[in-house]
């Protein structure tokens, strides 16, 4: 009886408390440690190959974790903006009618509630959720990732591909030979008539 | 302008989407599937044989993902959980019995977040006649902040929370090791090098 009270709070608790940001971030924790470890484990790939993916791999979980995080919080924060806003949007309408009928005017009703707010948070945190999977993390791996990883482990080589010259390369220019006076003195005996 | 962008935010549609862990994990994986492929195909640093490559082995992943998730999450989790909730929960909260499924639940659920008067428009449609209960139909009808059962909510996001985990970053992983590779061969996609030693020759 007693834990069947314990878990209908917790799931209470869950229902009031789940943010999108905590479900992208718990699943890009396992899948920064359950990808590599797969991609380590298959056995048709070469080493170095596995080494390079399964970083790879890794690095693009560990950036997207705390791009979700501060994706979600930022746009999470703008509640709070878009509510003092709001706000006073709300009170100089309300001022303006009260001048026009000379009613008094209740702030308290005019705010915008603690409810709603909370409500447009978790729906401004979806959508920074959304846009961080569509725009922010691709962008930063493309950036960032294969610096890191060349740093870590040189990427694998293929051997098939031929090696390709570089495109302008920088000639040499030999210096023009001018005799010297040894070739003068290369024969023994005296000449007649030039060189 | 203020007021209309808070209107959008507060609309019942969002907040059916950003409060389900499962929409939040389809809209979520189906950015994806658009948002990565799309910026290696961007990226001016590779070349075109091996963007095409990695752009649509990724592509393939995350519809992988999308798959596992609609056929196996959903259903099992989901709808699992909502199961073993009724049976072993339903002897200390009843009310979880008022409900066939987790779906009627979660309608209820959206139902009672909504004003009256669009609650009231919403059941009066006739698709929505044989829906709840008489019990709840009432419920709903006559309270303005109708009971919301907010744990049985917190089991089936529980149960969506932790298959979502499972099937995304354990099954999806090993059913796309399988499949992808055949799927880009198939598209004649597989092994660019080879590709572009044949077109240099």
């Amino acid at each position: 009886m007693a834990y069947q009270e314990r878990l209908v709070k917790t799931f209470e608790y869950i229902a009031k408390n789940l943010k999108a940001t905590h479900t992208v971030m718990a699943i890009a924790t396992v899948k920064g440690i359950c990808r590599p470890t797969f991609t380590m484990m298959d056995k048709t790939e070469k080493p170095e190959t596995k080494k390079y993916t399964a970083l790879r791999e890794g690095i693009t979980e560990a950036v997207a974790i705390p791009v979700y995080f501060i994706c979600g919080e930022l746009a999470g924060f703008g509640a709070k903006i878009l509510r003092n806003v709001q706000d006073s949007v709300n009170i100089k309408k309300a001022k303006k009618l009260a001048e026009k009928t000379g009613d008094i005017i209740d702030l308290e009703k005019i705010k915008q509630s603690p409810e709603v707010t909370k409500k447009i948070a978790n729906n401004l945190r979806f959508l920074g959720v959304c846009t961080a999977a569509l725009l922010v993390i691709p962008s930063v791996c493309s950036v960032a990732i294969k610096p890191i990883v060349d740093e870590i482990i040189k990427p694998p080589k293929n051997p098939d591909l031929p090696k390709i010259p570089p495109a302008n390369p920088v000639q040499q220019i030999k210096p023009i030979q001018r005799p010297s006076i040894n070739s003068f003195l290369g024969s023994h005996g005296m000449k007649v008539g030039g060189v | 302008m203020i007021t209309a962008i808070t209107k959008a935010l507060t609309s019942n549609a969002l907040t059916a989407m950003a409060t389900n862990t499962s929409s939040q994990m389809i809209s979520e994986t189906t950015l994806k599937a658009i948002g990565r492929p799309g910026a290696i195909l961007v990226d001016n640093k590779i070349s075109d044989d091996t963007k095409k490559y990695a752009a649509a082995k990724e592509f393939l992943y995350q519809a992988t993902c999308l798959l596992v998730f609609a056929t196996i999450i959903v259903p099992v989790f989901k709808h699992g959980t909502f199961k073993m909730a009724k049976k072993y929960l339903g002897t200390v909260r009843p009310e979880i019995n008022q409900f066939k499924n987790a779906n009627e639940y979660l309608d209820y659920y959206k139902l009672a977040h909504k004003k009256m008067q669009n609650r009231l428009a919403s059941l009066s449609k006739d698709h929505s006649e044989n829906k709840f209960t008489p019990e709840l139909r009432e419920h709903l009808k006559t309270t303005e902040h109708p009971q919301t059962y907010d744990w049985i909510k917190g089991a089936i996001e529980t149960g969506s929370f932790t298959g979502s985990i499972l099937g995304l970053a354990i099954l999806a992983p090993q059913i796309s090791h399988a499949t992808i590779h055949p799927a880009l061969k198939f598209l004649g996609l597989e092994k660019p090098a080879e590709k572009k030693l044949d077109k240099q020759a």
